[in-house]
C-alpha cells in the first residue's frame, strides 16, 4: 500500500546542509498501522511530507497505491487522510461547514459529504456540536473534527502526525481507540507519537528515526533482537542516549 | 462504519464547487468582526468627517479670497478695427452686462452675511452670492496691439482677469456690431476661469436678447441661429502646468479607490497568511485540489468584499456630498446622477478586482498576519503615488498611461467624473487591468502553500546579511533583490545628482561624463561585486562571468552590428502606435523632442574623444550593466528556480533592466520602456545560450557604440550619398539585410551545442 523508497531530504541552514532524512525506507500494507517514532528532529514530520507529497524529496521517492508523490502528488493526496498536531480549523466556521468543504476541497458530493457528515459525528461523537463554530470548541472537540475532516473522503490512507498533542488522557484514548477501528477497516495508517506505551499497543510495526536515518524498523519483536530492550520507552532512551554521547555532527556536512 | 461510501468523485473544474469553495470564504471572512469594522464603520464615519474638514476648508479659503471687497473684473478688449469703431460696441456691450447685473442683484433674497459667525450658510448659496460680489465692478481696457499673441501675453503676464478679441467682418456698418467675433482669452488661474465662465455667460444673454430681437422684428419662428458666437482659448499651452488648478473631481476617485483597498486588505491577509497562522495551511495543502481553484475562490471572496465596501463607501459618499451640497464644488453644475454612479461604481468593482488580485498575490508570500501587513502596507502607501500623479489635471487618459496599472483607472474615472470618456483609450485601461488581475492571481496559486512558504520559518534580518560560513556558487533570492532595491534609490539620487553638476558643469562636459561613467561603475559593479564579497559567492558562477567558447562570440558580434537599424524601425513604429492613441500630432512632438534632446547630447559628445565616448557610451556601461543585469539578477534566478523555464529569468532581468533605463531618462517617459526591454531580451538570451556574461557584453558594447557613433560622426557621415540622412527613417536597405544578419545569428545561437551546464530547453 505505501511503499517508502530511500527518502533523502535535506535544508540548508546557515550556509550548511541539514539531512533531515536521509535514505528512509519502509512500507505499510493495508490493516497496519506503522509506529514513526524518535526524538524531536528526527525526521519523522519531514517523511510524513515527502510521503504525502507536500515537501520534494531531494532523491528517492515514495509510492501510496502505485502512485508517485513525486509524480502526481494530487493523485497521492486523494488516497491520503492526513491528520497533524499543528492542524488548526477554520474558526469562523462551524464544524458543520468546515466539513463540507473539505468534502468539497477532497471532490466528493454535496450528498456524500451530507452522509459522512452523519456518520462520522456519530461514530466520534461530536453530533452535538455540529452546528457550533469551531472557535467555540475544546481542544478535544477540535481535534475529533480533524479527525473527521480527514476521513471525508474515505481514504485508504491515514497518515497521524503526533495526533494526540495536546490533548488529555481520556482525548488521547478516544484518538487511540479510534486508530484501533481504522486498522481493523483495513486502512493503512502511518503514525507518529510520543505517547510510547499507546503506540507499542497500537502499532504492528514501527520505525526508529534519528537523526534523519531509520535506526531500526520491524515488528516489536524484531526491534526487540535488534535493541536487546524489552519495549519502546527503554530503546528510546537508549536513542537519546547516544545522542548525547556523540557529538552532533553526523547529521551534518559542511 | 467509515468504509463503503461511493468512490464518485468531482473530477474536474465545476463552478458550483467554485461557488461553494468561494461561499465558505465569503462566510469566514464576514463573520470576522473586524471585516465588519472596515467593510461597515468606515465609510459611515469617514465621509461625513471628510466633509465636515473640506467645509470648514473650503470656507475659510472663500472668506480669505473674497474678503469683504468685490474684485474688479479687468477685461482687455482688442480688435480688427480701431478704438473708434469698436466703441459702440463696447459701449453697447458693457451696458448690458450692467443691466443684467443689477437685475440680478434686486431679484437675489437678501444676501446671506458673508460673516459667518452665525450657523453655518449652505455652501452653495455662498458661493454664488461670491461669485456675484467678485466682478460687480468692471474695468473695461482697450489694447492697441491688433495680434492675439499679443493679447495673450498681456493676459498672461499681468493681473487682467480676461482678454477678449473682437473681430468685425470686413464691410460691416457700425450698428450691426452683432455680426462681430469674439474670441476669449482666459488666463491660466482661478479666477481667470470664473472670469471666462462669468463672461460667457454673459455673452449668452446678449445672444439670447439679440435673437429674441431678431425674431421680433422679422416674426421668424425661434430657430434662428446664435449671433454672436464666443470662441474660448483655453489656456496658454506653454504655460507651466503648476499653476493649473487640480480639479477636486479627481479626488474623489483616489478617495473611493483608497477606501475600497482599505476594505480588501484584511480579507486578503486573512485568507492566505492567516491560513498558516491558524495551522489550516497545511490541511488545505494536503487536499488534492488545485492551488488555482482555492486561489480563485479567495479571490471572489476578497473581491466581492472589496465590492461591498465600495458600494457602501459610494453611497456613503454620495450621501455626504449631497446633505453637504458639495455636489456642485465638485463636479461642477452636473452634479452627481445616476449613470455616473453607475459607471463610478463599475470602475470600482474593476479597480477592486485589480486590487483584491495584486493583495492575494503579496500576501501569499507572508507567513503570517504581521508579515503580510509589512507588505502590504507599504504598497497601500506607495499606491498613493500613481493616485496623486493621476490628480495631475495636465495628465490625460493616452499613450502609455492607458496601461500604466491605477493610474488609468483613476485617471478613467476622472474622465467619468467629467464625463469625456474616449472609447479606445477606456477599452485599453479596462483591458490591461483585467489582465495585471489574472497574472497576480496565477502568481498567488504559484506562491500559495508553497514549500518555503508553508515550513520555513520567517528569516531575521541578521540571516539575511549573514556572511555564508563556505564559499557560494550563487546569491541567494533576497541577496539579490536587496541589491536591486538598493540601487533603485541610489540610481534616483545619482540621476538628480547628475542634473545639478550638469549646470555647474556646463563648461566642462568631459568631467560631468566621467562622473556619469563612475556613478555607472559604482551602482552597476561596485555594489554588486561588494554583496558579492560579502555573501562569499564565487564571482565566475554567480556573475556568469565565466569565458565562454569563442563560437558565441561571433553572432553576438553580427548582433551587435546589426541590432540599430531594427531598433530604430521598431522606436519608429512605437511612435506609430502611440500616434494612434495618443493622436499623430502629439506623438510627432514629443518623438521631435526627444530626438532633439539627444541631438542636443551629440553637439557635446564631439567635443570629446573618441576613445572617452567609446568607454563612457559604450564600453563601461555595457560591462556594467552585463555584470548585473545578466550576471547577478538573471544567475540567481536561474540557480533559484532550476524547474522552471528560463525564459522567466531572462524577462525579469530584461524588464529590470528595460525599468532602470526609464529610471535613467529623468522623469516618467516610458519611450525606452518596450526597444530596451526587448534589448534585454536578447542580451539575456544571448547570455543564457553561452552561459556567459561576455558575449552579452561584446553584443551590447557594439550595439551602444554604433548608436553612440552615429551621432559623433553624423556630419561626416551625412555627407555620404549612401548613409541614411539624420531624421530620415531606415531604408529597406539597410533593413533588410541587417534583419537577415540578425536572424541568421539568433538561429545560429538557437542551434549551437550550449556549454554543457545546468542549460534548460528554452521552449
Amino acid at each position: 500500500m505505501i511503499e517508502v523508497h530511500q527518502l533523502s531530504k535535506a535544508f540548508e541552514v546557515n550556509g550548511r546542509k541539514f539531512f533531515a532524512a536521509d535514505n528512509v525506507s519502509f512500507s505499510v500494507s493495508p490493516g497496519t498501522v506503522y509506529g514513526l517514532l524518535g526524538p524531536n528532529g528526527a525526521g519523522k514530520t519531514t517523511t510524513m511530507r515527502m510521503v504525502l507529497g507536500l515537501l520534494r524529496p531531494d532523491s528517492g521517492y515514495s509510492e501510496i497505491s502505485g502512485i508517485r508523490s513525486d509524480i502526481d502528488s494530487d493523485g497521492v493526496k486523494g488516497q491520503v487522510g492526513f491528520v497533524s498536531a499543528a492542524a488548526g480549523v477554520y474558526q469562523w466556521l462551524t464544524a458543520r461547514e468546515l466539513l463540507s468543504f473539505f468534502g468539497d476541497i477532497y471532490g466528493i458530493t454535496v450528498a456524500e459529504s451530507r452522509h459522512q457528515i452523519e456518520q462520522l459525528s456519530q461514530l466520534l461523537d461530536f453530533k452535538h456540536i455540529l452546528d457550533q463554530r469551531c472557535t467555540t470548541l475544546s481542544t478535544g472537540e477540535k481535534q475529533r473534527i480533524n479527525l473527521a475532516r480527514a476521513l471525508m473522503h474515505d481514504p485508504p490512507v491515514m497518515i497521524l502526525d503526533e495526533p494526540t498533542l495536546g490533548l488529555d488522557v481520556v482525548g488521547s484514548q478516544t484518538i487511540f481507540s479510534y486508530i484501533e477501528l481504522l486498522k481493523s477497516k483495513g486502512k493503512a495508517v502511518i503514525l507518529c507519537t510520543h505517547r510510547l506505551e499507546q503506540a507499542q499497543r497500537v502499532c504492528n510495526r514501527f520505525g526508529m528515526l534519528h537523526r534523519g536515518e531509520m535506526v531500526c524498523e520491524g515488528s516489536l519483536e524484531e526491534l526487540q533482537q535488534q535493541t536487546q530492550r524489552n519495549d519502546l520507552v527503554e530503546m528510546f532512551i537508549d536513542l537519546i542516549a547516544q545522542d548525547e554521547a556523540t557529538t552532533p555532527v553526523s547529521g551534518v556536512i559542511s | 462504519m467509515i468504509a463503503d461510501t461511493s468512490k464518485k468523485r468531482v473530477k474536474g473544474f465545476s463552478f458550483a464547487r467554485l461557488k461553494r469553495l468561494a461561499t465558505k470564504e465569503l462566510r469566514e471572512t464576514l463573520r470576522d468582526r473586524r471585516t465588519i469594522i472596515t467593510l461597515v464603520l468606515m465609510p459611515l464615519l469617514v465621509y461625513p468627517i471628510l466633509s465636515l474638514v473640506f467645509r470648514t476648508v473650503l470656507m475659510s479659503s472663500i472668506e480669505d479670497s473674497s474678503g469683504s471687497k468685490p474684485v474688479a473684473l479687468k477685461i482687455v478688449l482688442q480688435s480688427n478695427k480701431p478704438e473708434q469703431f469698436s466703441a459702440s460696441f463696447i459701449r453697447e456691450m458693457r451696458d448690458r452686462i450692467r443691466t443684467y447685473e443689477l437685475a440680478e442683484a434686486n431679484e437675489r433674497t437678501p444676501a446671506v452675511p458673508l460673516d459667518t459667525s452665525s450657523a453655518a450658510p449652505p455652501v452653495k448659496n455662498l458661493l454664488s452670492k461670491t461669485r456675484f460680489a467678485r466682478f460687480s465692478e468692471h474695468e473695461w481696457l482697450f489694447s492697441d496691439e491688433s495680434d492675439l499673441t499679443a493679447l495673450q501675453d498681456t493676459v498672461l503676464h499681468s493681473d487682467i482677469s480676461l482678454g477678449v478679441r473682437l473681430d468685425f467682418p470686413d464691410a460691416v456698418p457700425p450698428d450691426h456690431w452683432h455680426l462681430c467675433g469674439i474670441t476669449i482669452v482666459q488666463p491660466d488661474s482661478e479666477l481667470g476661469d470664473e472670469a471666462a465662465v462669468y463672461f460667457r455667460k454673459q455673452i449668452e444673454r446678449i445672444n439670447q436678447e439679440q435673437i429674441a430681437a431678431v425674431l421680433r422684428e422679422k416674426g421668424l419662428p425661434d430657430t434662428q441661429p446664435v449671433v454672436l458666437k464666443p470662441t474660448m482659448i483655453a489656456k496658454d499651452a506653454n504655460a507651466p502646468p503648476a499653476t493649473q488648478s487640480f480639479s477636486l473631481a479627481s479626488l474623489i476617485p483616489l478617495i473611493l479607490v483608497l477606501m475600497t483597498v482599505t476594505g480588501a486588505v484584511y480579507p486578503a491577509i486573512d485568507l492566505t497568511a492567516g491560513e498558516r497562522e491558524r495551522g489550516t495551511l497545511e490541511t488545505l495543502m494536503a487536499a488534492p485540489v488545485p492551488r488555482v481553484s482555492i486561489l480563485l475562490a479567495k479571490f471572489f471572496a476578497v473581491w466581492t468584499v472589496a465590492i461591498f465596501t465600495a458600494l457602501l463607501n459610494l453611497i456613503g459618499m454620495a450621501i455626504t456630498v449631497w446633505t453637504f451640497q458639495l455636489e456642485t464644488i465638485l463636479l461642477g453644475a452636473g452634479g452627481f446622477s445616476g449613470p455616473v454612479l453607475l459607471k463610478i461604481f463599475g470602475l470600482l468593482v474593476l479597480f477592486s478586482a485589480f486590487f483584491s488580485a495584486v493583495m492575494l498575490a503579496v500576501s501569499s508570500f507572508a507567513r503570517s498576519f504581521k508579515e503580510a501587513q509589512a507588505y502590504l502596507i507599504p504598497i497601500i502607501l506607495l499606491s498613493m503615488g500613481p493616485g496623486l500623479l493621476a490628480m495631475n489635471p495636465n495628465l490625460s487618459l493616452n499613450g502609455v498611461w492607458t496601461i500604466v496599472p491605477m493610474v488609468n483607472v483613476l485617471l478613467l474615472g476622472r474622465d467619468v467624473i467629467s464625463q469625456h470618456v474616449q472609447v479606445l483609450p477606456a477599452i485599453f485601461a479596462v483591458g490591461s487591468t483585467l489582465l495585471y488581475a489574472l497574472v497576480a492571481i496565477h502568481y498567488a496559486a504559484q506562491r500559495f502553500g508553497a514549500d518555503n512558504i508553508l515550513y520555513s520559518n520567517q528569516g531575521s534580518l541578521s540571516d539575511l546579511i549573514a556572511r555564508p560560513v563556505s564559499v557560494q556558487k550563487h546569491f541567494t533570492t533576497p541577496a539579490a533583490m536587496l541589491t536591486l532595491l538598493m540601487l533603485f534609490p541610489l540610481n534616483l539620487i545619482a540621476i538628480g545628482a547628475l542634473g545639478r553638476l550638469a549646470e555647474p558643469l556646463a563648461d566642462d562636459y568631459a568631467l560631468l561624463v566621467i562622473l556619469m561613467a563612475v556613478f555607472t561603475v559604482v551602482s552597476f559593479f561596485v555594489l554588486p561585486s561588494v554583496v558579492g564579497w560579502q555573501q562569499r559567492v564565487q564571482f565566475k558562477s554567480a556573475f556568469g562571468a565565466r569565458l565562454p567558447k569563442f563560437r558565441f562570440v561571433i553572432p553576438a558580434t553580427m548582433l551587435g552590428l546589426c541590432m540599430w537599424p531594427l531598433l530604430a524601425i521598431l522606436v519608429d513604429g512605437w511612435y506609430e502606435l502611440t500616434g494612434l492613441l495618443v493622436g499623430e500630432e502629439a506623438a510627432a512632438t514629443r518623438q521631435k523632442t526627444l530626438l532633439h534632446l539627444t541631438q542636443g547630447q551629440v553637439e557635446r559628445f564631439r567635443q570629446l574623444s573618441p576613445i572617452v565616448v567609446a568607454f563612457a557610451f559604450s564600453i563601461i556601461p555595457a560591462f556594467c550593466e552585463e555584470w548585473f543585469f545578466r550576471g547577478m539578477v538573471m544567475q540567481t534566478w536561474l540557480k533559484a528556480k532550476p524547474n522552471t523555464s528560463p525564459w522567466k529569468a531572462i524577462l525579469f532581468s530584461a524588464a529590470m533592466f528595460g525599468f532602470f533605463h526609464v529610471l535613467s531618462n529623468s522623469a516618467i517617459s516610458l519611450d525606452r520602456l518596450i526597444p530596451t526591454t526587448l534589448m534585454g531580451v536578447l542580451l539575456g538570451y544571448v547570455c543564457y545560450r553561452s552561459n556567459s556574461i561576455w558575449p552579452s557584453t561584446i553584443l551590447h558594447s557594439l550595439h551602444n557604440a554604433c548608436l553612440v557613433f552615429l551621432g559623433y560622426y553624423q556630419p561626416q557621415l551625412s555627407q555620404l550619398s549612401w548613409f541614411p540622412s539624420e531624421g530620415e527613417s531606415i531604408p529597406m536597405t539597410w533593413a533588410i539585410p541587417a534583419l537577415i544578419v540578425s536572424s541568421i545569428s539568433i538561429l545560429v545561437l538557437a542551434k549551437m551545442e550550449s556549454p554543457a551546464h545546468d542549460i534548460r530547453g528554452l521552449s
